[in-house]
């Protein structure tokens, strides 16, 4: 791969934002109920003429499909952008924001909130809402402290750490689910296996700045990351506070992830597999690599959430399927190419 | 001229690098003791000393990666310590042992980090970093790989790649562990020469880690390191001793005087067990 060029940089990314640009329109028109591209232009400049039938093409584009839009948007790129940072910092190209066990506490409050059932809503979140976020921020701070020998955090530790973290949380999810009535069980497993349809606007309104403001501060630090892959030792020697750099990033990155889990459950794949393809195709230089995975990463999970909710119409196929049966084969492909091609 | 500059172990100029009674540990344990050492600016010297001596750490000491339990380093006349940490990798550049790399970066992109110091968060490479990189491409003879990937080269070329990355950082101090590891002959005595000429034309001052005592026979002054603590520093002819490689390795080699080079060459006597 040529080194990075500003030139280059743009180019990339403007070609990515008219390509998620496209797919967000595709998908809002995509549906069982068909809206034409020009009645979707006029809902949205409100030019619409409101005639009787045209009422419910209006509030399935405004209150369902761009809500669900925008969340599988936001999602997407959460997760992809966090997978390439924890790869970094973690120095492990298997790492992915499920990795870590946050996504298993974020689970496991949901599961918690099934059992206790704690009505109303705080803030314009759900009480599922704020008990995932906690079990997934208790996670963290387990995880931060368990990661820390002799005052720093060892990448092999913390990798060790969430792998044994996340086992220990999904057996509490199971012991939960024995506690849970059959019917409500179904509903909460298939939540799990992510779900971007259940949200309304007021949480939107509420995690989506947040979203937007953590990834684009792990975005500004695309420097420092590519130097980190050459390990914290050399990082440091480069003038990096490698320390800090690790602390901060698994902290953002965490967090991002305890609320993406939150609102749509595990949705796997998205972090490891668009990192990874970027990499072939736009080489491995976070300032690019960052950036581009957001775009992609929403990219990706609009179009498995357009497909999770089309292919079966009207069944709904959990988007953690779609994107774990799309996601792996390519991926696997892209490895077989690889070695053919020699490189190991 | 600088080697009897050095000749009884001391410079006349201001020392540029003073280590004074540095202790360091990992944990509980120490891997370096009271460890005194002053290195003049342009002065080539190698550490030496067995496995676990201490000397990887001491590298990393001056290099700013440890911090010293007691004692301190002074580098050009300010404490090693206060130091930020952009400013420290503009004067000290370290390559590590080490030199795996996790994923798919040309040797043009390695090298280039050696920039970090100099660019803005999210900034891109000047015209002088592009130089710079340049430069320690040239350097390193690296530039028919400079497109390929580290990944598919060899250990050595992939070692080299560290060094010019090193290099680019433009240092007045080149900290280097274990350099010529994996380096075949003719590269380990270009190596060699580089450094030397690096010495002598910019100012740079080398401090490398090896074990192959022939290598650094050559260095302006060799510093030997022993269950962490300071064993000896001196020329190359004077601290290589029979006795010394007896003393701090525990085996036996005999020792001469290279004809050509003047320096002191060392033989192992190969035991057969």
């Amino acid at each position: 791969m040529k080194p990075l060029t500003l030139r280059r940089t743009v180019i990339t990314l403007a070609a990515l934002s008219g390509l998620l640009a496209a797919t967000a329109v595709g998908s809002a028109l995509l549906g069982p109920e068909h809206i034409g591209l020009g009645r979707a232009v006029a809902i949205l400049i409100g030019r619409d003429t409101p005639l009787s039938d045209s009422d419910i093409g209006r509030t399935i584009l405004l209150h369902i499909r761009l809500p669900r839009i925008v969340l599988a948007a936001l999602v997407g790129a959460t997760l992809a952008v966090t997978g390439a940072v924890l790869q970094s910092i973690l120095r492990n190209p298997l790492a992915e924001p499920h990795l870590i066990g946050v996504s298993a506490g974020a689970a496991l409050g949901v599961m918690i909130a099934g059992l206790v059932e704690l009505p109303g809503a705080l803030v314009g979140l759900t009480t599922t809402s704020i008990l995932a976020f906690g079990g997934g921020l208790s996670a963290l701070i387990v995880l931060y402290q368990l990661s820390k020998v002799q005052g720093r955090i060892r990448p092999e530790t913390l990798v060790l750490a969430g792998v044994i973290l996340n086992g220990t949380l999904t057996a509490g999810i199971m012991v939960l689910t024995t506690y849970l009535d059959p019917t409500r069980f179904v509903g909460r497993v298939v939540w799990l296996m992510g779900n971007l349809g259940s949200l309304d606007l007021g949480t939107l309104s509420v995690i989506g700045p947040f979203l937007l403001a953590g990834m684009g501060l792990l975005c500004l630090q695309g420097h420092r990351l590519t130097v980190m892959t050459l390990g914290p030792d050399t990082a440091q020697s480069l003038g990096i506070r490698a320390e800090f750099v690790t602390r901060a990033g698994l902290v953002v990155s965490a967090l991002l992830i305890a609320v993406a889990v939150s609102v749509s459950g595990m949705i796997g794949f998205v972090g490891i597999v668009i990192p990874h393809i970027l990499r072939r195709l736009i080489g491995s230089d976070y300032r690019l690599l960052l950036p581009a995975s957001v775009l992609s990463g929403a990219i990706f999970l609009i179009v498995a959430d357009t497909v999770a909710r089309v292919a079966l119409s009207p069944t709904e196929v959990p988007v953690g399927l779609v994107t774990a049966l799309c996601g792996g084969p390519f991926f696997l492909s892209l490895l077989a190419k690889r070695r053919t091609m020699g490189a190991a | 001229m600088k080697t009897q500059k050095a000749k009884d172990g001391r410079i006349a100029i201001r020392p540029y690098i003073q280590v004074n009674g540095m202790t360091v540990r990992y944990g509980t344990t120490a891997a370096l003791e009271d460890v005194s050492v002053e290195i003049g600016r342009g002065e080539s010297v190698a550490v030496i000393g067995p496995n676990g001596s201490g000397k990887s750490t001491f590298l990393r000491a001056l290099g700013g990666l440890v911090r010293p339990a007691s004692g301190s380093i002074v580098l050009d006349g300010s404490p090693l310590a206060s130091r930020a940490p952009r400013g420290l990798a503009r004067l000290v550049a370290y390559v590590p042992q080490d030199t795996a790399v996790l994923f798919e970066f040309s040797v043009r992109e390695i090298v280039a980090m050696g920039r970090s110091p100099y660019l803005s968060a999210w900034g891109f490479e000047s015209r002088d970093d592009l130089a710079a990189i340049d430069d320690a491409i040239a350097l390193m003879d690296l530039g028919e790989l400079a497109d390929r990937s580290v990944l598919e080269v060899s250990g050595g070329e992939r070692q080299r790649a560290m060094i010019a990355r090193a290099l680019a950082q433009q240092p007045a101090v080149l900290l280097l562990d274990e350099p010529a590891a994996n380096l075949d002959l003719k590269y380990q005595v270009r190596l060699y020469a580089l450094l030397d000429r690096l010495t002598r034309t910019r100012g740079l001052t080398t401090i490398i880690v090896s074990h192959d005592l022939n290598a650094v026979s050559s260095c302006d002054r060799l510093i030997v390191l022993h269950d962490g603590r300071l064993h000896g520093v001196g020329p190359p002819a004077d601290v290589l001793t029979e006795t010394l490689v007896e003393e701090v390795y525990g085996c036996r080699a005999s020792i001469d005087t290279h004809p050509r080079t003047r320096a002191p060459r060392v033989t192992l006597d190969w035991e057969k067990t």
